[in-house]
Parts: C-alpha cells; structure tokens; sequence
C-alpha cells in the first residue's frame, strides 16, 4: 500500500501546476473571462446604474435619481397587477407541470406495445418554438372560427360561440394551459430519467413486504426522483417567471391588462415607453425574487448534503 | 521536453489568435445596413454618390435598409415589386423590412432612441409627429431634390400632418382613411332602404338583421388591447362628438359627454343589447375583416379603401357584390359624421448615413406615377391631389365619389408627445369598461388620473 501512496504523490506533484502552467491555464480561460463580462458582467453592471437614474435616452441623458425607481413601484397599479398575475400563473403552471409531467412519467415508464411511438410524440410540444405555440394556440381559442368553440359546440357543451381570450379571467387561465400543454413533456423527460435510476430490487422487496402501488409510489418513487423534482421546480419556476413570448402572441397583455405578465409589462416600460431606469430597476426586483424562490426551494426541499 | 513545449507554444499563439480575433470583431465596422439583403443584383453599375461615402459597400454598391409595415391592400407583392424596380433604375440596393405595424412601431422606437443608424428609411406614423419632432430624430426633407413639387401635389392635409415647425418630415406613402361600408344585400333582405346614418339606426338595423337571423351581429370592431383598438375607440369618441382633450390641450375625457355616451353605447352594445360582436375585444383589423367578408356582419363603421376590392374577391369572399360604401359616416348628427384618417410616411432618420439615397428611394416611390400604378393594381387611395379627377381610377373605382363625400370630415388621433403612455392607458381602461369590470364613469374618472399623472 505504502508504495502506491508514494507513486500517487510523486504523480500528483508532477500534475500540480508550475507558476508557468497558472499562467497558461489563466491565459486559457481569458477568452470566457472577456465574453463573460462583455455580455453579463458589464450589462449587468450597467443596468443597476441605470436603474439609480432618470434617463431621456434620445437626449442622452442621465439624471441621478436615488431610489426613485424603485420606489416608483409601489405607486404603479399595473407593477402590482402584473405582480399578482405572474405569481398565479407561476405558481399554477409549475405544480399543474411537475404533478402532470410525473404522473405521464410513471405510466410511460410501464413496458405497453407502442410505449417508444408515445414517447417519441410526447415530446413533440417541448419542441415547438415558443413563437408557433402562441400562434396555434390564437388560432385554437379564436372566437369566431377557433377549433375550441368548434369542438365544445358540436359536443353539445356550449351552444354559443365564446370569446375565451375577452374576459381577463379566462384569457389568462387559457394562456396557462397553452403553457402547461408545451412544457410538461419536459418535466416528463427528466422524471423518466429519474424514475429509469430506480432499482427494481426495491420495489420487489416491498411488494415481499406486504407495500401496494400507492405505498411503494410515496415511499420509494417520490423520495429516489426528489432531486430530480427539487431541479425541475427550481428551473420551471425560473421560466415560467421569464415566460413572455406566449403573452407577447397570444393576448398582447390584454384583455384590460388581465394577462400582462411582469416580464411583459418590463419589456413595454422599457421599449415603448423608453423608461429605461424603471424598466432595469424592475428587472432587478425580479432578479432578486427569482434568487430568493430559487434559495428558499433549494433550503426547504434538500437535506444537507443531499443536492448542494 | 520539447514537445511539451511546443504544446504550450501552440496553445499559446492559439489563444493570441482567438483573443486576437474577437477584439477584431467587437471593434470591426460592422455593415451599416444590418442584414444580409433580400435584395437581387440589379446586374447595373453602382451609381456613384459624393455626399453618400458611407453607403458604399465593399464591392462599390450603395445599399439602403427600409423598415415599413406592409400596406394592408398590398397582397400581391406591390411594393416589393417597385422597391425592385427603384433598384434596377438606380443601381441603389434596398433591403426592404416588412413587419407588422405594431413590430415595426418597437423597432423604430428604439432605434430612434438609441441613435442608430441601422435604417436608412422608416415608418412615420400620423401619432409620432409630435414625439419624433421634440427629439429631433428625422432629417428634415425641404432641401432635397424634388421635395417643393412633392409638397404642392401631394394632398395638403397629408404634407401638413408630416410638418411641424415649418419643417417637412415626411412623405406619406399610405393614405390610410376609413370609410363607412355595408353590405347591401344584407339590408335589402331585411327590408332596410338605406344605410344607417347614425348610432342609434346602426343600433335599430343591427337589432333587425339579427331577428330576421340575416347577421349573427350588426358589426364587429377592433378594441384589442393594442394600437387598433386606440384607433377604433378614438373614432367611436369623435363621432358621439366627444374628444380626450379641449383646444388648449386640457384633458376632458372624464367630464366629456361624448366620450361617455360612445363608452356607454359600446359597452351596452357588447354586453346587454349585443348587436356588436363580442369578439371585437379580441379582433385585429384583419379578423374583422373576415367576419365582414363571411357575411357574419352587416356594417363595417371603418373600413379600409381595399375592403371594397377584397368583398369582390371571390377568393377571400362569400359577399361579392354586396358590398356598397354609403355617402356618409356614421355619427349622432350632421356634425359628428366623422371619419378616421390615419396617414403613415415613410421619413429619413437624422442618423442615418445614406439620406441622399434613402430620399431617392422615397422619391420614386411617393412619385405621381407610382402612386397611380398603386391605386390602379392595389386599389390603395392616392396621395396626389390630380389623381382624384384622373379618369382612368375614376373609371375603375367609381365608388371612390363616396370616399369624397365622407372624407370631408375626416380626422386623426390626438399628437402628442407621450402618446406611447396614453395610448396604453386607454387601451388598458377602455377594455375595463367594455367588458363591463368597471362602470363608464368610474373608469374615465381612473382613466383622467392617470393621464394627468403620465403628464406631469
């Protein structure tokens, strides 16, 4: 044994780096360095100072205006409107996709004839451009020659045409399913993939033990893919936050605002209204909240040591 | 030994390079006309031009980039056509960007804003003269070749809407006037003799072809959240004989009775009486049209002159023949007979490097004969004055003597210089009201408070 230790020190002195190999291995990350600033670092930077001021961009002007943007929020109705509407439609996507997506998982997992065929077609959504899913669904929920209306009428379940995209309640609920709809074969692949790591030897020895379906699913199921759904909820909570192309096709905002999602109303204050300040010092509220959820779900749903 | 070293050389001179070449791309003089040209080779020798160094591309040619939205008339590829007609006469390359009005008013937006210089020829909308002319964004036109003859043929109401401060911005490249169409047939069968001339007999008609089961709805209007439906609420307001502001510019929308009465109306329309299609919260011009087109609905309160052209299509339409442009607009009377004009030019941005060829481009296609061999193959209104009494387009659209008689009262959206934030606040509000989440007064009263809160 004593032998082997010596070679492995001897080998790990020759791997360790020389002054000149640092430098080389710095030399060698300086490009990422560069593009890492020059495309995250810096705009970042330059967004929080833009964030201090009032800014007349035609006129090149910057006047330093403190806390003013920030405080401007909690004067602006449609800030705390689009506030309210992104936590609902966060919070009822990414349960309605994680609870959807495990559930297709488990039974995709099941040996059935054409299980690859399903597989394959499952994913189809996921693969869809984000701009084309808007357009189809428009298209599906149009109210006076939509699929939707068509297939509720001939089905006896409404007698007149809807306009499911004018009332604020049902647009927005309607944009969530669109959501829902393309992002759940996601949460799909990567429960498949947790679920494919489980031994079958478990879920023998509880099946000897007396464990039905349901028992074995809590029991050994939930807890082998948590980190898999600890992962999924961090990222779908980050997307469905950032989640603007859908609104930006489908609804534009509207109707009377009832679907303008706080991404959305960023983007209108910052490149239709030209208010950069407030535009960037709402983006960085956002930014702070998407950390923080990020950290609290992280904190509440792994033991120490387990993800992190 | 030495080959380790000559690891470490190749890396090295590797990562120089590497480094080398992106300090070289971020610092490289990129195209000053964006992207690659849809453009063809017009197969001409490049015209050379001395005030125009900026514009010379590597191989000598000149390129201009022209961001419109496409004309709503123009199916066939008119304006592609022309712009590569301009090309093969002047030897000048035009990358032409056609985008929805609503894309084209972000991009123009923020490249004003930011002082580029990516385009060459943009949109200038009938609402922006106000906020482009306070930021100094356009080039003014006065001084080019050929702009006095421009200005004296061209209708006076369309040269003074594109002039601010004795300054000429821009050139109007679509006479965008809606008019009061229906379709006749529709009211023959109803046993209706004539069109509706006010709200109240839109209202009485629309209630009658809806019995008779001739009409699911009287009409289908645009009030989505979105410019259109600034457009369409603004005529409704204008023609119940209301307005957002007074003569000194002081905001009335709250204490005005036209704009109440036109907000009652339509939200009544919509929601108790329901002769106005509810899809009309949603609706754009183009799904309106539609409906029009599918014989769903009777009046078109704002139609578009290329309405007319595509109700006889039978392609796009199950109404050929019925449709008839009625002498008059609608309103509350004879004073309120109004409609909505909405010109849009085509104007240099003050940043631009290529403004002689740039004012070329807007020569060629503002001239008198581009703009008659627009009307005759697209059917869209002229901007010249002469080509009213021309015979050949009289000839071929004899209804345009009705366009004649309502465009007597036409008129445009209000042009102020924050209309970016009115607008967005009436669109938000006013579809509040219209479906009925808030009362008329409560919502103008929310409307007026935030405006003056935008305004101070």
């Amino acid at each position: 044994m004593l032998p082997d230790i010596k070679k492995r020190n001897a080998l790990l002195r020759n791997l360790s780096f020389s002054d000149s190999n640092k430098n080389l291995a710095l030399l060698l990350i300086l490009p990422s360095i560069i593009i890492v600033f020059g495309v995250l670092i810096y705009p970042i930077c330059y967004s929080l100072y833009m964030s201090f001021n009032k800014i007349n961009f035609a006129q090149r002007q910057f006047e330093f205006a403190g806390l003013k943007n920030y405080l401007n929020m909690f004067t602006d109705k449609y800030f705390f409107n689009a506030i309210r509407l992104t936590i609902y439609f966060t919070i009822v996507t990414v349960f309605a996709e994680i609870v959807l997506g495990t559930a297709m998982a488990l039974v995709l997992k099941q040996d059935f004839k054409g299980r690859g065929f399903v597989r394959g077609i499952m994913i189809l959504p996921w693969a869809l451009p984000g701009v084309v899913n808007g357009i189809m669904w428009k298209w599906i929920y149009n109210s006076n020659y939509g699929a939707l209306n068509a297939l509720l009428s001939q089905l006896g379940i409404i007698k007149e045409y809807q306009v499911w995209l004018g009332n604020p309640s049902s647009a927005l609920n309607l944009m969530i399913f669109a959501n829902i709809w393309k992002e759940t074969p996601y949460v799909v692949l990567l429960a498949l993939a947790g679920l494919s790591t489980i031994p079958k030897e478990l879920y023998e020895s509880a099946k000897v033990d007396g464990a039905g379906g349901w028992r074995s699913f809590w029991k050994i199921t939930l807890p082998m893919i948590k980190p898999v759904i600890l992962i999924l909820t961090i990222t779908k909570t980050i997307w469905a936050i950032q989640t603007f192309d859908l609104v930006y096709i489908l609804t534009a905002g509207g109707p009377a605002g009832g679907t303008e999602l706080i991404t959305y109303y960023i983007h209108k204050s910052t490149f239709k209204f030209l208010e950069f300040g407030y535009g960037s010092a709402m983006a960085y509220i956002l930014t702070l909240v998407t950390f923080l959820l990020s950290y609290l779900y992280i904190k509440s749903l792994s033991k120490e040591g387990e993800i992190i | 030994m030495l080959k380790s070293r000559f690891v470490k050389l190749f890396t090295l001179m590797t990562i120089v390079l590497l480094v080398a070449s992106l300090i070289l791309t971020g610092c490289g003089k990129s195209s000053e006309t964006g992207d690659s040209s849809k453009s063809t080779d017009s197969g001409q020798p490049a015209q050379q031009d001395t005030q125009d160094s900026g514009s010379q591309a590597t191989s000598g040619e000149q390129k201009i980039t022209v961001l419109l939205p496409k004309h709503e008339m123009d199916t066939k590829g008119f304006w592609e056509k022309e712009t590569r007609q301009f090309e093969s006469e002047s030897g000048v390359k035009v990358e032409l960007i056609n985008m929805a009005w609503e894309n084209v008013a972000e991009r123009v937006t923020q490249e004003m804003a930011a002082g580029g210089s990516s385009y060459d020829v943009v949109e200038f909308d009938n609402a922006w003269v106000a906020k482009f002319n306070k930021n100094n964004w356009l080039e003014p036109l006065d001084g080019y070749e050929g702009a006095d003859e421009i200005k004296n043929g061209l209708l006076s109401g369309l040269v003074n809407k594109f002039s601010i401060g004795g300054k000429f911005y821009g050139v109007a490249w679509n006479n965008d006037t809606r008019f009061f169409m229906y379709n006749k047939k529709m009211l023959e069968d109803a046993g209706i003799s004539k069109p509706p001339k006010t709200w109240a007999e839109v209202k009485e008609y629309s209630k009658i072809l809806q019995e008779k089961g001739i009409a699911k709805y009287g009409f289908i209007d645009a009030y989505p959240q979105s410019q259109v439906g600034v457009n369409e609420i603004t005529y409704a307001i204008y023609s119940f004989g209301g307005n957002y502001f007074d003569e000194n510019g002081n905001l009335i929308i709250a204490s005005d009775p036209g704009v109440k009465n036109a907000l009652e109306f339509l939200q009544k329309g919509l929601n108790e009486d329901k002769f106005i299609d509810p899809a009309s919260l949603t609706s754009d011009y183009e799904a309106i049209a539609n409906v029009f087109f599918k014989g769903d609905t009777a009046f078109f309160l704002q139609a578009w002159p290329g309405v007319y052209a595509y109700a006889n299509d039978p392609s796009v339409s199950q109404i050929v023949g019925q449709i008839e442009v009625a002498p008059y607009a609608i309103g509350v009377d004879e004073k309120t007979n109004i409609v909505l004009t909405l010109p849009e030019a085509m104007a240099i941005p003050a940043t631009s490097k290529n403004k002689e060829n740039a004012w070329k481009y807007i020569r060629y296609m503002s001239s008198k004969e581009f703009d008659k061999r627009k009307a005759l193959e697209i059917g869209a209104l002229p901007i010249w004055k002469e080509l009213y009494n021309d015979p050949d387009l009289l000839k071929l659209y004899p209804y345009w003597e009705n366009f004649g008689k309502q465009a007597e009262n036409a008129r445009g959206l209000p042009d102020i210089t924050w209309y970016d934030q009115f607008a967005n606040i009436i669109q938000v509000e006013v579809q509040n009201i219209l479906i009925g989440q808030t009362s008329v007064e409560d919502g103008l009263k929310s409307i007026e408070e935030q405006l003056k809160r935008v305004m101070e």
